[in-house]
């Protein structure tokens, strides 16, 4: 009888491991199939995004360029003859005007990386520079060497969660200063998010965290790592620790870079050209005057640092 | 390469541009300049300069403008 009942026992537990087994590894094809069909989502979505964006840049703008211009010439046409109605019609021509300056931001706003490795670094550049300017914050992009992200959609995902942030930061954090940073550290590449807003409640109510939950998702998706917190200076610090392609990094950024001197007598203009250039993995600033005697004494004087234009071999053979 | 502006505290853009090309030929030279008159673009680029953009253009459109005249385009 004991024995039987042994025997009955170790079989129902055979039978229970057995369905627990199943019911396990049915919990993971759902798991990859959830993970797989979102990210499906979020690709469809983004290529989605990517064909309005250019239809709208191709497409739209290219067609009020056209009526702009045809309205050009009827301004042109009626002023000729001293109608009163050109100055109506050159409303209309300033109107259109603002319609394809609006268009492409839209387009920009779909379709915002462009396929080149430093992509990213203009498309943040740029989109710093727009939300400082639409919202009256200050918003900043840093990045000290360059970072070359050659895959698209790793970029594209990267942006999107430095918009995101920086959306956040502007909308609930009430931020006025916001810094968005890309930097190379020697496991890792990094992109953050800082701001000196209200700083992450506590706890979030579930409507709130989506963008959250979209961020930390995107950031898996890239292979990286995310993270979100109170900084203790205050307002919130958003990070994504991500591998690039580092030794393509490199290499770019070992090659020898091409110099370029810089003459204008705006220091601001310089300073703004500096950045622009050094965000460059090949080129580099060597020098800059405000006038023309000394830039050119500058520019044909060899130096340690300022080579021989034709003894330069990246800079000959880029400038022949 | 040398990104010159029109208008320098001393002396023109345009005389820069014209002794660079005489006295160090293998600089690439690109205007970056306020003026969207097409005469100076036109003098520009008679001077030497490979290329003229304007100031106002966005940062991704000067980077390429540089590109092109590192290619050997004008621009």
């Amino acid at each position: 009888m004991i024995v039987w009942l042994l025997a009955r026992l170790r079989s129902l537990y055979h039978n229970l491991e057995a369905q627990v087994r199943q019911r396990t590894a049915a919990l993971t094809d759902e798991m990859v199939e959830r993970e797989r069909l979102e990210r499906e989502l979020l690709e469809v979505s983004e290529r989605e995004q990517r064909r309005i964006g250019q239809d709208l840049h191709d497409g739209l703008c290219q067609h009020l360029t056209g009526a702009t211009l045809a309205g050009q010439v009827l301004e042109g046409k009626l002023a000729a003859l001293n109608l009163p109605e050109s100055g109506r019609c050159h409303k209309m021509v300033e109107l259109m005007e603002e319609g394809i300056d609006l268009s492409r931001k839209l387009a920009k706003g779909l379709y915002p990386v462009e396929m080149a490795a430093d992509g990213l670094m203009l498309a943040l550049e740029e989109y710093a520079a727009t939300t400082s300017e639409l919202f009256k914050v200050a918003c900043r992009f840093e990045c000290d060497s360059p970072v070359l992200i050659h895959d698209t959609a790793t970029a594209g995902h990267l942006y999107r969660i430095a918009q995101e942030a920086v959306g956040n930061a502007i909308k609930h954090g009430k931020a006025r200063n916001i810094l968005i940073r890309l930097e190379v550290g020697e496991e890792s590449t990094g992109l953050s998010i800082k701001d000196d807003g209200t700083g992450l409640p506590e706890s979030l109510p579930k409507n709130r965290g989506i963008g959250l939950r979209i961020m930390a998702h995107r950031s898996a998706m890239i292979g990286g790592t995310f993270a979100a917190r109170r900084d203790e200076a205050g307002g919130t610090l958003l990070t994504c620790a991500f591998r690039a392609e580092s030794e393509s990094s490199k290499t770019a950024v070992n090659k020898p870079k091409i110099k370029i001197f810089l003459v204008d007598d705006h220091p601001l203009v310089r300073e703004w050209l500096t950045n622009l250039i050094h965000q460059q993995p090949d080129l580099v600033v060597c020098g800059e005057s405000e006038e023309a005697p000394h830039a050119l004494q500058e520019i044909s004087r060899p130096s340690p640092t300022w080579p021989s234009w034709t003894s330069h071999s990246s800079t000959a053979r880029a400038s022949s | 390469m040398a990104i010159v502006d029109i208008t320098l505290k001393h002396g023109s853009g345009i005389e820069l541009i014209k002794n660079l090309k005489a006295s160090q030929p293998g600089v690439a030279i690109i205007v970056l300049s306020m003026h969207d008159e097409r005469l100076y673009a036109e003098r520009a680029l008679r001077a030497g300069a490979r290329g003229y953009i304007m100031k106002r253009e966005t940062a991704k459109k000067v980077i390429t403008a540089i590109r092109q005249v590192l290619a050997g385009k004008f621009t």
